[in-house]
């Protein structure tokens, strides 16, 4: 009697692939290839031929028969899920502060300072204030301690800029300028930078000086910052009309800023940024 | 009147007899304005007040007797005090 081989009649389930077993077509097996188990169904006879290999199935003797799904890499809240040299994998959260970017080598991500300035905030006075004290006097808002800055973290560094153009009277001699800073609401001033606006030679006046200072220091806190100018004019000449650099003399009476297309060019202003402590430092040298 | 003027008239009031209690007070005008022009409508938004706290003229308020009508009652006076400064 003819015999008729009709190969198997259904799957074989034959469980996990091991490399000793011989395989035949329509045989049955699981694989976990890397993190994804699936199950295969044999093509060809085989031995010792993995199921797939990085995602790709052994075609000359493996086809999948239900490709599985990757179990999740991720194990703690902010985990994030990236690839791998070969497959997915678990990029843990960075510390408070920190931005996603690229690696060094340029073919991943890791968490740190990106930039390093996290915000910045200036005030100008578009008008001119007139005093000429010839004592320290805070100079007037926003060089009051308007001027303010929350810093994200303890530590981080606040650099100010600030700039003032002087004009004066019939005797300009100097003006004194200085920074402060406070933590507590004002409460407390600190001595930050100074500087002083002369003329070097009042017989030989020069008329309308500026003052610049741009200066970092660390309040080591999460409160906010108040910065404040303190004036002082020389007694027999002082500055009487801060922000004003017209050229005009020593008449005294000119208090414009130029304006252009309706623009105020001002003549003072304050600028406060901070920058995250892992990029900028503070030295004092006795 | 003009701050200039102004500025002078405020330092004429403080410093006359009576006002011993307001020596140590200062103003900071701001012409905000732009027109280099203070008036009785307008005095209150440009000056910023300061009074002598352990060693600096510190943001202060204004002082009950600082009034418009005193200040300016010494315009003239001041408008012949020479600059100076």
């Amino acid at each position: 009697m003819a015999t008729v081989n009709l190969g198997k009649i259904k799957l074989k389930w034959k469980g996990g692939w091991n490399s000793s077993d011989t395989f035949t077509a329509d045989d049955v097996v699981s694989y976990t290839d890397g993190s994804v188990t699936s199950s295969y169904i044999a093509v060809a006879t085989s031995t010792n031929q993995v199921p797939s290999t990085g995602g790709s199935p052994n075609s000359s003797y493996w086809e999948y028969l239900a490709k599985g799904q990757a179990t999740s890499p991720t194990t703690t809240q902010g985990d994030l899920i990236v690839r791998g040299a070969s497959a997915d994998e678990r990029l843990a959260i960075g510390s408070a502060g920190q931005a996603l970017k690229v690696n060094g080598a340029g073919n991943g991500f890791t968490y740190g300072v990106a930039g390093g300035l996290l915000q910045a905030k200036q005030w100008v006075k578009n008008s001119v204030i007139s005093n000429n004290n010839q004592s320290d006097s805070v100079l007037a808002s926003p060089f009051d301690g308007t001027a303010r800055i929350t810093p994200a973290a303890a530590g981080n560094i606040i650099k100010v800029s600030y700039f003032n153009s002087i004009d004066h009277g019939s005797n300009w001699r100097s003006n004194k300028l200085r920074l402060e800073w406070s933590s507590d609401g004002g409460s407390t001033y600190y001595g930050l930078a100074g500087c002083c606006i002369t003329t070097g030679d009042y017989t030989s006046e020069m008329y309308g000086n500026n003052g610049n200072m741009t200066v970092m220091f660390n309040p080591n806190t999460t409160n906010e910052v108040r910065v404040r100018v303190i004036t002082n004019g020389h007694n027999s000449g002082a500055g009487n009309r801060h922000g004003q650099y017209m050229n005009e003399g020593s008449d005294n009476s000119v208090l414009n800023m130029d304006t252009v297309n309706g623009v105020i060019a001002t003549g003072h202003a304050i600028l406060l940024e901070e920058y995250a402590s892992a990029i900028a430092s503070v030295t004092a040298i006795a | 009147m003009d701050i200039n003027t102004f500025v002078k008239a405020y330092t004429l009031f403080i410093n006359k007899s009576g006002n011993e209690d307001i020596k140590d007070t200062d103003v900071m005008v701001s012409d905000i304005y732009h027109n280099d022009t203070i008036t009785e409508s307008t005095w209150l938004s440009m000056c910023e007040w300061r009074a002598l706290k352990n060693g600096i003229y510190d943001v202060a308020d204004k002082q009950s007797k600082v009034t418009w009508s005193a200040i300016a009652a010494l315009e003239t006076e001041a408008k012949a005090v020479p600059d100076g400064n």
